[in-house]
C-alpha cells in the first residue's frame, strides 16, 4: 500500500475520465496539463457529436471537457495547469511550469498525451513553400478558438473528420471552400460527415484524387489537382487547377508518444502508439496510457471507457495491486490496421479493440475459441470485442482473425 | 537624408554577415543592407549545413584555399560565439578497387590543400565508425575535421554580434541601384566609401547595376530531405559518395538538430524552391544504397535551396573597375564552409587597397555566449532560467522544447516573420511542424511587435498568415 | 403517388441510411435504422431538413476572443449560413457560462442560441 499519487499526464478527455477513475478508486490523483484549460482537443471541436454513449446526451466538445473536468474536480483530482511534462523516468514525473522545474513521485503514471497531425511534409506534396498550407486541426484552432479565419478561397486535401468538419466550419464562417480531395476511393471520414459538412453545403469530394503541385512564391495562389490510378500515381490528362489562397491538410493523425518514449516505453513501429497489455500498462511497469496516445479514436465515448479502465488499473496499482502477468502475444493476422492491447494474460476478459484494413460486410472477428459477427466493419471506424478468458485457448498466442465467408 | 558610411555590404547570408562580423573589429561605420525580412533568408538558409574539409576541389581555386582555411576558422569561431558547430567527420565512400584509386587520388589533393589528418579507413575499422553502412562498401576517405554547423543560427549569430559592435543591419531593404560610392535601396541612400556586393544569386544583377558586366551568376538547385530523429541512430559521420562534375553527390547527413538529411540534389537552370516526387526517389535510392536501414517512412520535411554558380565555377572575391566595389560573388558550395575565410579575404583586400584606417576597436565584444534553450538545459539550469525569467517555465513548441522566452528573446533580436522564430528558435521545425505551437508564436509575436495578428507574415511581404479577423473585421 | 428517398441519418455516428416513403409530400414510413431516434430525423430530411447549428459570438473581456454558441434545438438547414452570419454579429460580455441563453428565439422559429462553453472574463 502507498499514497503516493496516481499522475496523469494530459488533461484532454482521456486524461479527465481516467483521473475520475483512479479518483473513484480512493487514489490521490494529480493531473498535469500544458493548456490553462483542461479538456484537449474538444476545446476546439465546437461542433456536436459527443457523449451521446457517455452522457446519454448530443454535447459540443467544450460542453463534453467541462462535464468531464467538473466530474473530475468533484471527484478531488488536482489540476496542475499551464505544466508541461518534460520527462517520465520509472515512475518520477519531471514538469515545468513558471514556478520551475520538479519530479513528482508517482505511485502510477497515466500517459494521455492525444495525438498530432500529419504534417505536409510527411506527405511529400511538392511545390513552393508559401503561407497559407495548414494542417486542419491548426485551422481549427485559429477559427474556433482565436476567431481569425486563414484564408478566404480554400481547398482541403484530405477527407478525415476534421478537414470535414472543418470545410463547413469556414462556409459558415464565411470562406469559400472549392473542393474536398482524397487520394483514396472512400472518404476518411464517418459518412454523417460527408452529408452534413460538404452535401450540405455543396462542396464537391474528389475521391482518388490528389494534390500534385502548390503554386505561389510568397502565399498559396493555387493548387493542381489530379485523379490517381490504383497505385496513387496522378493519371496524365486528368489534372486542373484550382485558384486558392489557402491548402488545409487532413491526413490523418499520429500518436503523441514524446513522453511514452522518454519513460522507455515501447511504441509500435506502424502504428506509433504505446504496446500496452490488456490493463492498458505500457511496457514499462506503472507506466499506463490510454485515448489518442494509445491509438487514435473516432469518439470520444469509446476513448471515454479505456480511459476510465486506465485510470481504474493505475489507482489499483498505487495501491499494490498485482496483475496477472500478460504473458499471451495478440497477433494480427494482417486484415487489421491495428490492434489493441498486445498481450493478454488469459484469466480475465479482455476487450480488443481494432481497424479493420479494408470494408467489410458480414465478417466474423475470432481469438481462440471466441467469435463475433459484425454487419460492417469500416477503416474509418474503431470496434471492439470482449473475449472471455477461457477462449485463449492457446496459451502461446492469440491471434485475432478475419473471416469474411460471403 | 543621406548617410555617410564607410562601408555597405549588400546581402545578409552567410557571406555578408560574415564580412560584417569580421569588419566590425575595426573602427568602422558599417552597414548591412537585406532585401528580405530578416537575415538567413537567402542561400543561407536552405543547405546541407556541413563545414567541410576541403579535399573536394583541385589546387588553385580559390574555393578550395577558402575552404580549408574556413573549417579551420569556425574552430575558433565556436569558441568566442558559442555556434552550433559540431566536428563529426566525412566519409568518402567507395565500391571496389576502380573507386578506390579515386580516393587515393582525393587523399593526395586533400593533403596538398592541408587538409588535417586525412587517412583511408577499411574494413573493421570504417564499420567500428559506421555500423549501418551498406555491405557493399569496401572502403572510405575519412576526414575528422569536417563537421556539421546550423547555418542560420550561424547567420544570425554573425548578425547579432556585429550590431552589438556598431553595425547598422537594415532588413526589408532592396538595394535597386549602385554607382561608384552610392547605394540605394527601397528605402533610402546611402553613401559609402566601400560598397561589398555580396548579393548571393542576385550578385550579378547588383554588379551590373554599378556597371560591370563581367560575369554571370547561373543557378543549381538542390532538394534536401529531412528525416525524423529516429533516423540518426543510423548515421555517425558525413558520408559522400565519389562526386560527379557539378556536385558532391547525394550525402547522408547527421544535422546537429539530431535529424538525418538527405541530398542534396544538382538540378542546373532551376531558381525555384519546389520539391518534386522524381527527385526525392532518386534522393531515397541513392541514399539507401549507402545505409540501407534508411525509410521513407522517416520524412518529416522537405526543402530546396539554389546555388548561385559563377561563370568559371569558381568564388569571385576581389576588387573591380568601379572604385570602391568590391565583388563577393558565386559563393557556391562550399560557401558556408569558406564564408570565414572570405571574411579576412575582404579584410586583406581593404588593408591593401590601404585608403581606408583599419583601427582595431579596443572595446570590441567577441565572445558572446548565446541564449540558453530549454532543450538543452539540464534541470537545474532549466529551474535556475525560470527563476530569472518565469517565461521559461512555458514550453510553446512541444516537439522541439522552445519555451516562450526564446520566442521572445528571438523577437527582440530582430525576428518579424515567422519563419525568422522558426529558423532562431527551432519552435515548429519538430515532428508536428507547427501544428501545435503556430497559434501560440503568432499571439506572443503580436503582443511583442505591438501589431495586429493580421498583419503577421510568413517570411515578409505578401506572404500574410491570416486572412480575417472574426471578433473585429467586418 | 408515393415516391422512395434514401438519407444519411446523421443523428448519431452510426449513419444509417434510411429509406423514406412520401405521400403526397407526407412521409408516411421509414426503415433501415438502427434506432428510433433516426425516424423523425429522416421524415424531416426529405420534407424540410433541419441541423443544429454551431458557430461563433464575439465575447467582449474575455479568455478568449470567441465564444462557441449552439442552437437549443435543430434550425432549417436552408437557415445555416444566414444564422452563422448573424451569429458573428452578436457581441457578448464574458463571463459567459455554458447553457446561458446568449439570445432568445434566435431563428424565429423557437431556436434559443446558447452558450456553449463557460468563459471567464479576462485578468
Ligand atoms: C478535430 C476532431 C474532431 C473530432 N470529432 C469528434 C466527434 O464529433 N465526436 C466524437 O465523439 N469524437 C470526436 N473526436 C475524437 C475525440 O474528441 C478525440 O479522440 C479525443 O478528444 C482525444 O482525447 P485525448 O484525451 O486522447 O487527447 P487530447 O484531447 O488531444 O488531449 C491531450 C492533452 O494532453 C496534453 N499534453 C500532451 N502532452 C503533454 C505534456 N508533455 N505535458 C502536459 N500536457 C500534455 C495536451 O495539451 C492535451 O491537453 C474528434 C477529434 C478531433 C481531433
Ligand atoms: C542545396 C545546397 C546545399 C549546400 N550545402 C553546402 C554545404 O553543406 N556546405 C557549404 O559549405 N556550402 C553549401 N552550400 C553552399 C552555401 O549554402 C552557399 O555558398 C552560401 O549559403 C552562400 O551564401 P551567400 O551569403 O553568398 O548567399 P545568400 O545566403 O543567398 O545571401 C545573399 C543575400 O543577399 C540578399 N540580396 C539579394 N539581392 C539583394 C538586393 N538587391 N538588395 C539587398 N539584398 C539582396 C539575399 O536576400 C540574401 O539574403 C549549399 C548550397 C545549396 C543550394
Ligand atoms: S438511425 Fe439511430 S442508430 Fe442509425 S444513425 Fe440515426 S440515430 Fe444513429
Amino acid at each position: 500500500m502507498t499514497d503516493k499519487p496516481v499522475v496523469i499526464v494530459g488533461g484532454g478527455p482521456a486524461g479527465l475520465i481516467a483521473a475520475t477513475a483512479a479518483a473513484e478508486q480512493g487514489a490521490n490523483v494529480i493531473l498535469v496539463d500544458r493548456e490553462k484549460h483542461a479538456g484537449g482537443i474538444l476545446n476546439q471541436c465546437i461542433h456536436t457529436g459527443f457523449g451521446l454513449a457517455f452522457y446519454k446526451e448530443e454535447l459540443t466538445g467544450p460542453e463534453f471537457a467541462e462535464r468531464a473536468a467538473a466530474s473530475a474536480l468533484v471527484k478531488g483530482v488536482k489540476f496542475m495547469n499551464e505544466t508541461s511534462v518534460l520527462s517520465v523516468s520509472g515512475k518520477t514525473v519531471s514538469v515545468i511550469n513558471e514556478h520551475g522545474v520538479s519530479d513528482i513521485d508517482a505511485g502510477a503514471v497515466v500517459l494521455c498525451t492525444g495525438c498530432r497531425e500529419r504534417p505536409r511534409g510527411a506527405l511529400h506534396i511538392p511545390g513552393t513553400r508559401p503561407a497559407g498550407v495548414y494542417t486542419a486541426g491548426l485551422a481549427q484552432k485559429l477559427v474556433n478558438i482565436a476567431g481569425f479565419l486563414p484564408g478566404k478561397r480554400i481547398v482541403i486535401l484530405g477527407s478525415g473528420d476534421i478537414g470535414l468538419i472543418m470545410a463547413r466550419r469556414l462556409t459558415l464562417e464565411g470562406a469559400e471552400v472549392l473542393a474536398v480531395v482524397e487520394v483514396m476511393p472512400a472518404p476518411g471520414g464517418l459518412r454523417r460527415n460527408i452529408v452534413q459538412c460538404l452535401d450540405d453545403f455543396g462542396i464537391p469530394l474528389y475521391l482518388s484524387h490528389t494534390v500534385t503541385d502548390i503554386r505561389g512564391k510568397n502565399r498559396v495562389e493555387g493548387v493542381t489537382i489530379a485523379k490517381v490510378d490504383e497505385k496513387f500515381n496522378p493519371v496524365e490528362g486528368t489534372s486542373f487547377d484550382l485558384d486558392c489562397d489557402t491548402l488545409l491538410l487532413s491526413v490523418g493523425l499520429i500518436p503523441e508518444n514524446e513522453i511514452a518514449e522518454t519513460a522507455g516505453a515501447e511504441i509500435d513501429p506502424a502504428s506509433n502508439g504505446m504496446l500496452v497489455d490488456e490493463n492498458l500498462m505500457t511496457t514499462v511497469d506503472g507506466v499506463f496510457g490510454c485515448g489518442n496516445a494509445l491509438h487514435v479514436h473516432n469518439l470520444v465515448d469509446d476513448l471515454a471507457v479505456e480511459a476510465a479502465q486506465a485510470g481504474k488499473n493505475a489507482a489499483l496499482y498505487a495501491a499494490g495491486h498485482v496483475f496477472a502477468p500478460c504473458t499471451i502475444p495478440v497477433v494480427n493476422d494482417g486484415a487489421f490496421g491495428n490492434v489493441v492491447p498486445a498481450r493478454v494474460s488469459g484469466t480475465q476478459p479482455a476487450v480488443i479493440r481494432f481497424r479493420v484494413r479494408r470494408p467489410q460486410k458480414g465478417a466474423a472477428v475470432s481469438v481462440g475459441t471466441f467469435s463475433k459477427r459484425f454487419a460492417h466493419l469500416q477503416p474509418n471506424t474503431m470496434e471492439s470485442v470482449t473475449v472471455p478468458a477461457d477462449a485463449f485457448t492457446d496459451k502461446k498466442e492469440a491471434v485475432l482473425c478475419l473471416n469474411n465467408t460471403l | 537624408m543621406k548617410k555617410l558610411y564607410d562601408i555597405v555590404i549588400i546581402g545578409a547570408g552567410i557571406a555578408g554577415s560574415a564580412i560584417a562580423r569580421e569588419l566590425s573589429r575595426y573602427d568602422l561605420k558599417i552597414a548591412l543592407l537585406e532585401k528580405e525580412a530578416d537575415a538567413a533568408f537567402g542561400v543561407s538558409k536552405a543547405n546541407s549545413g556541413i563545414v567541410h574539409a576541403g579535399f573536394h576541389s583541385a589546387p588553385g581555386m580559390v574555393k578550395s584555399r577558402l575552404c580549408v582555411r574556413g573549417n579551420y576558422l569556425y574552430g575558433e569561431l565556436k569558441d568566442e560565439l558559442d555556434l552550433p558547430f559540431e566536428r563529426k567527420g566525412e566519409l568518402m565512400i567507395a565500391r571496389g578497387a576502380e573507386d578506390e584509386e579515386k580516393l587515393e587520388f582525393f587523399l593526395k589533393q586533400g593533403n596538398q590543400l592541408g587538409v588535417p589528418d586525412l587517412k583511408i579507413v577499411r574494413g573493421e575499422e570504417l564499420r567500428r565508425l559506421e555500423p549501418q553502412l551498406s555491405d557493399e562498401i569496401t572502403a572510405a576517405l575519412y576526414a575528422p575535421s569536417a563537421g556539421v554547423i546550423n547555418p542560420y543560427e550561424t547567420v544570425y549569430r554573425f548578425v547579432q554580434n556585429a550590431m552589438q559592435n556598431g553595425v547598422e543591419f537594415f532588413p526589408d531593404s532592396e538595394v535597386v541601384a549602385v554607382a561608384e560610392g552610392i547605394v540605394e535601396t527601397t528605402e533610402q541612400t546611402f553613401e559609402t566609401k566601400y560598397i561589398i556586393n555580396a548579393a548571393g544569386l542576385n550578385a550579378a544583377k547588383i554588379a551590373e547595376m554599378a556597371g560591370l558586366h563581367t560575369f554571370d551568376i547561373k543557378p543549381r538547385k538542390g532538394q534536401e530531405y529531412l528525416l525524423d530523429r529516429k533516423a540518426s541512430a543510423l548515421v555517425n559521420h558525413v558520408i559522400f559518395p565519389l562526386p560527379s562534375k557539378t556536385s558532391k553527390g547525394i550525402l547522408v547527413i547527421p544535422t546537429l538538430d539530431g535529424t538525418v538529411m538527405i541530398g542534396p540534389s544538382a538540378e542546373d537552370g532551376r531558381d525555384d524552391d519546389t520539391t518534386t516526387n522524381d527527385v526525392f526517389d532518386a534522393i531515397l535510392a541513392s541514399t539507401r544504397t549507402i545505409i540501407p536501414s534508411i525509410t521513407p517512412k522517416l520524412l518529416i520535411s522537405a526543402f530546396a535551396g539554389v546555388r548561385p554558380v559563377a561563370t568559371g565555377d569558381d568564388f569571385i572575391i576581389g576588387p573591380t573597375g568601379v572604385k570602391g566595389f568590391i565583388n563577393v560573388a558565386g559563393i557556391q558550395s562550399p560557401g558556408l564552409t569558406a564564408a570565414p575565410a572570405i571574411a579576412e579575404a575582404v579584410v586583406a583586400i581593404l588593408k591593401k587597397n590601404g585608403d581606408l584606417l583599419l583601427n582595431k576597436k579596443s572595446d570590441f565584444i567577441a565572445y558572446v555566449p548565446r541564449h540558453p534553450k530549454a532543450r538543452t538545459m539540464g534541470k537545474e539550469d532549466l529551474s535556475r532560467s525560470v527563476a530569472l525569467d518565469p517565461h521559461f517555465g512555458k514550453l510553446v513548441c512541444r516537439c522541439e522544447h522552445v519555451s516562450e522566452a526564446e520566442i521572445r528573446q528571438a523577437v527582440r533580436e530582430g525576428a518579424s516573420t515567422l519563419d525568422g522564430i522558426k529558423l532562431r528558435t527551432r519552435a515548429g521545425m519538430g515532428r508536428c511542424q507547427g501544428g501545435f505551437c503556430t497559434y501560440r508564436i503568432l499571439e506572443i509575436m503580436a503582443e511583442e511587435l505591438g501589431v495586429p495578428m493580421t498583419e503577421l507574415t510568413k517570411k515578409g511581404a505578401n506572404s500574410a498568415l491570416l486572412a480575417k479577423d472574426l471578433k473585429n473585421d467586418r | 403517388m408515393s415516391e422512395q428517398h434514401v438519407v444519411t441519418c446523421t443523428v448519431c455516428p452510426n449513419g444509417c441510411e434510411i429509406t423514406v416513403t412520401v405521400e403526397n409530400g407526407q412521409a408516411v414510413s421509414v426503415s433501415g435504422n438502427r434506432c428510433k431516434r433516426g425516424e423523425p430525423y429522416a421524415k424531416a430530411e426529405v420534407v424540410n431538413p433541419v441541423r443544429t447549428l454551431t458557430a461563433l459570438v464575439r465575447l467582449n473581456g474575455g479568455e478568449c476572443a470567441m465564444c462557441p454558441v449552439k442552437t437549443s434545438r435543430p434550425v432549417f438547414k436552408k437557415d445555416l449560413k444566414a444564422l452563422a452570419e448573424k451569429a458573428l454579429s452578436i457581441t457578448v460580455d464574458a463571463p459567459v457560462r455554458c447553457g446561458d441563453v446568449l439570445v432568445s428565439d434566435f431563428d424565429g422559429n423557437g431556436a434559443d442560441l446558447l452558450a456553449a462553453r463557460s468563459i471567464g472574463a479576462k485578468g
